[in-house]
């Protein structure tokens, strides 16, 4: 009930167009409770499940109809997702455009800007890695081997030749259910709509790959004596910090792209290889893992709901700082409040055992910056 | 020593007898490549987290239904008097695919698990250096009789693992990960189960790590999670290799006694290269011999320790065979052909093997009755491992250098005494001309045989490298680490079943015995043969 309650809430805090409704799905889908179980009853008898949550495209509630047991795990995916960027940019004026610690994709989909392609790789990527991590809790059933519609052969091939790799399960499914939306509607070849379609779709994909492309294996020789003429490898998945760097990196050199007359993507700023870097038709290796974006991004200095920014007021900032967390980049010119807040924190802690930790309480005194 | 058939056979025989043998060996590289999957597999199991209180040991598993509450350290909060005793790590081997409960099958032959921990940095837990990590664990097994909530204990133990984790200094913020090495968990000699379940508990005791902060699961930090990871031998592998095994005994059997009886026919007593070449047969044999068949349908743990074995006794057999051949074809020498002759060149295969062999006592051969147990886990038992691995080490690379300079100072042998030989009689200087050639016949042979096996290895390592770089791309090397099983293990058959046939005593030597075979036909015109053999291999070797 609380759920539906804060979907609610959301769907008041950020009353936005069509455009803002792209991201509502993944708030809703990332508000699901992580700790969810498949063998749990309360939620898989109650098949109006998937109609809870809003935003689903008619291909993605089929697909939660069919893997239900999955959706817990792209929630939690996307959870984390969200605050790995939280992480990234929390000096930045962008924050990922969510209450802190909300686990909200903010309104930032209005525009095809950087942002936007990083937030749809990101949410694309910590689905694949949780999908894959569940697997490897043995909740999924449906996971790894062979192709799920011949499971007849499936004992035999697991017997003769193994198992095949969660990732790529993980990288299927997420391929799967958050691009079945984009590919649902088809838009004019040459409107705007078939151009934010063709960047999300990249952009997911990028997700995806950088997933897969930083699953590395790590081995094991076990040959005669532990020698290692005999050495067995499996894929270890990244964790998401990695993830997190990985795509940040990604964002500070992605692309800008157009839509031609054909309503293909091409880069922008290559005039003279205009024909070649259409990419679509020749993928080339180095695009094909960088992020693309279509538009401008905005200073996200003031609070704009239509331009989908939540502003830098309210934000702390460092004062004497020269980075991006500086007050005078962060609040945007306007000045800052400076208050001296008293704060209760741990000190002197003491190690007890796995989940306890026995601490004083201190009592400190800092200033704090605030943006007007 | 008497002529050997390799002198008194026909360079076409020759050629058209190599020739096949090469196809052959070719076949053994393609069934490896083209038919058999990969050698093993691993299969990743992160462990679920359950609160269990009761102190009465039930099994808690994770199917049909799980029977316990799965938790989250996030948001843990352990009851009053709690333990982290209380929590269980929980993995119910194989996964369910495809909605297909998989089972284990014999064919696996073995089953090994190893522990990946998962360690977050937090500035209020401290993470130890080479911090002990104590599991209480316990292994049970089900049948396909049993009902399938119902577990057997296979073993229930209490193990010490050392962490070895690490991470930059600039990565350390909260929710960053360690990097920590995986541990050896346990060692499953045989695969006689279908299905395992394994619970893992972690006891501490506080008032001991007040006293002593670094004793067991006092400093191992945040933990996250653990994983086992399993790896077992592929079915298809083991069939591929069984029915390669099965196949050639008959072969190396044959090979074997008929030699035998060739040097049982001779009137004198048989030399000692004569006994090296037949040792090096009974053991190859020994190696080839199918007992693994055995396995299928019998539970034996010792299974791996025995296949152990019997590779260990063929590559020393073979070393020392290399070392007694080189030496006694160093014509000058007068001290031959008794064992004790060699016993200090022997001595490096001796320690060598030795030392293995207590290694694989001390890991595989404890590990039969308690699966968990690992030399590496103590640091006595690390010391003594690392000793023992570095002597047979430096023994083999001795051996090595040794050989070298023995098969250098025969080439030098033979190049002085080819000078002096010009004036010998015709007799003895076709003797000596045969000795040559036995000695570079089997040279030649062991360096395409040591040439190919480096190659392949090379191969392997390749392909394995390739399966794994960024870009899945589809190399014909990809699936080459069974074609160098198979490839290697079939060209050392064919490799010594080719010394016992071509250095068995021929018919020559001996008046009044009975020609059964083949290989004198052309007895009729020994000379000619000979020196046509002789023209056409000691040559072009010598210019």
């Amino acid at each position: 009930m609380a759920r539906i309650l804060l979907l609610f809430v959301v769907s008041v805090l950020w009353p936005a167009p069509v455009d803002a409704l792209e991201a509502a799905w993944w708030s809703s889908i990332a508000q699901l409770s992580a700790h969810y179980t498949p063998n749990s009853n309360n939620l898989l008898g109650a098949k109006p499940f998937c109609s809870q949550l809003t935003g689903l495209s008619p291909g993605q509630h089929r697909i939660c109809d069919l893997f239900i047991d999955h959706m817990p795990a792209v929630g939690q995916g996307a959870q984390e997702a969200i605050s790995e960027c939280e992480h990234q940019f929390k000096q930045q004026r962008w924050n990922c455009s969510t209450p802190s610690g909300s686990g909200y994709v903010g309104p930032i989909h209005k525009r095809g800007t950087k942002e936007a392609a990083f937030t749809y790789a990101i949410l694309s990527a910590g689905v694949t890695h949780e999908i894959g991590r569940r697997c490897r809790l043995g909740l999924l059933g449906s996971c790894g081997c062979s192709e799920a519609d011949r499971p007849d052969n499936l004992h035999k091939d697991w017997t003769w030749g193994g198992c095949g790799d969660n990732v790529d399960y993980g990288y299927r499914f997420a391929k799967d259910f958050i691009d079945v939306r984009e590919k649902e509607k088809s838009f004019p070849k040459r409107s705007n709509d078939h151009g934010r379609s063709l960047m999300n779709r990249w952009n997911n994909e990028v997700g995806r790959r950088v997933t897969k492309k930083l699953t590395r294996p790590r081995c094991k020789c076990h040959g005669v004596s532990g020698s290692c003429n005999l050495k067995t490898c499996w894929m270890q998945m990244p964790t998401t910090r990695q993830l997190g760097d990985a795509l940040v990196s990604k964002y500070r050199t992605a692309r800008r792209i157009q839509i031609n007359q054909r309503g293909n993507m091409q880069i922008v700023g290559q005039p003279d290889k205009r024909d070649k870097s259409d990419f679509s038709k020749q993928p080339k290796q180095n695009f094909k893992s960088e992020l693309v974006f279509l538009d401008d991004s905005p200073d996200y200095c003031r609070t704009d709901i239509v331009a989908g920014t939540t502003g830098t007021q309210g934000r702390p900032c460092k004062r004497g700082s020269s980075g991006p967390d500086s007050c005078d980049m962060l609040c945007c010119g306007r000045g800052y409040n400076t208050f001296t807040e008293e704060t209760h924190s741990k000190c002197k802690c003491k190690f007890q055992w796995c989940c306890r930790v026995v601490c004083q309480t201190c009592l400190n005194r800092t200033t704090v910056d605030i943006c007007k | 020593m008497s002529g050997a058939v390799i002198e008194n056979l026909s360079t076409r025989k020759l050629c058209f007898m190599l020739a096949s043998l090469l196809a052959a060996a070719i076949v053994f590289f393609l069934v490896g490549g083209l038919i058999s999957p990969e050698p093993s597999s691993s299969m990743s199991f992160l462990m679920t987290k359950c609160e269990d209180r009761a102190l009465k040991n039930d099994w808690l598993y994770l199917r049909p239904k799980m029977n316990c509450k799965p938790l989250h350290f996030e948001t843990y909060v352990p009851q009053p008097g709690g333990n982290l005793r209380d929590v269980v790590f929980v993995a119910q081997m194989p996964h369910v695919r495809g909605g297909i409960t998989l089972e284990y099958s014999p064919w696996f032959q073995f089953l090994l698990g190893l522990l990946d921990i998962d360690i977050e940095y937090d500035p209020d837990r401290h993470l130890a250096e080479n911090a002990l990590l104590q599991l209480e664990v316990r292994l049970g097994y089900r049948t396909h009789d049993d009902p399938p909530t119902t577990w057997h204990e296979l073993i229930s133990t209490t193990v010490t693992r050392r962490l070895d984790c690490s991470i930059a200094e600039d990565k350390k913020e909260p929710n960053a990960a360690y990097n920590c090495s995986v541990m050896d968990l346990f060692e499953l000699g045989s695969n006689a189960y279908p299905f395992y379940l394994i619970n893992i508990r972690l006891p501490v005791n506080e008032e001991q790590c007040m006293k002593d902060p670094s004793g067991p699961n006092c400093a191992i930090g945040r933990l996250k999670d653990l994983s086992i990871i399993e790896i077992h031998q592929n079915g298809g592998f083991t069939k591929i290799w069984l029915a390669m095994k099965t196949l050639l005994t008959p072969f190396v059997l044959a090979a074997t006694i008929w030699y035998w009886s060739r040097i049982r026919q001779l009137t004198r007593q048989p030399y000692l290269l004569e006994k090296a070449i037949f040792a090096l047969g009974v053991s190859l044999a020994s190696l080839d011999f199918p007992l693994e068949w055995l396995s299928l349908w019998f539970r034996l743990p010792f299974m791996l320790l025995v296949c152990d074995l019997r590779q260990g006794l063929f590559y020393a057999m073979l070393f020392s065979f290399w070392l007694i051949f080189t030496g006694e074809h160093l014509i000058e020498d007068s001290s031959r052909n008794s064992l004790i002759a060699y016993w200090r060149h022997l001595a490096f295969v001796v320690v060598a093997s030795l030392c293995l062999l207590v290694y694989d006592m001390c890991e595989r051969g404890i590990q039969l009755s308690n699966p968990f147990y690992s030399i590496w886990s103590t640091s006595v038992g690390t010391n003594l491992a690392y000793a023992i691995i570095y002597v047979a080490s430096l023994c083999a690379l001795l051996y090595f250098v040794f050989l070298v300079y023995k098969v250098g100072r025969v080439w030098s042998t033979i190049k002085r005494k080819r000078a002096a030989a010009l004036q010998m009689n015709r007799n003895r200087r076709l003797k000596f001309e045969m000795i040559i050639y036995r000695f570079k016949f089997l040279m030649a042979l062991t360096v395409v045989c040591a040439g190919f096996t480096i190659a392949s290895y090379i191969m392997k390592q390749y392909g394995e490298s390739q399966m794994h770089s960024d870009e899945f791309m589809e190399s014909p090397l990809v699936n080459s680490t069974s074609a160098f099983f198979t490839g290697t293990f079939g060209l050392w058959n064919i490799y010594v079943i080719l010394l016992l046939a071509m250095y068995a005593p021929s018919h020559k030597q001996y008046a009044g015995a009975v020609r059964v075979d083949d290989d004198d036909d052309d007895l009729g015109e020994p000379t000619a043969t000979e020196q046509s053999v002789l023209a056409t291999f000691v040559k072009p070797a010598v210019d």
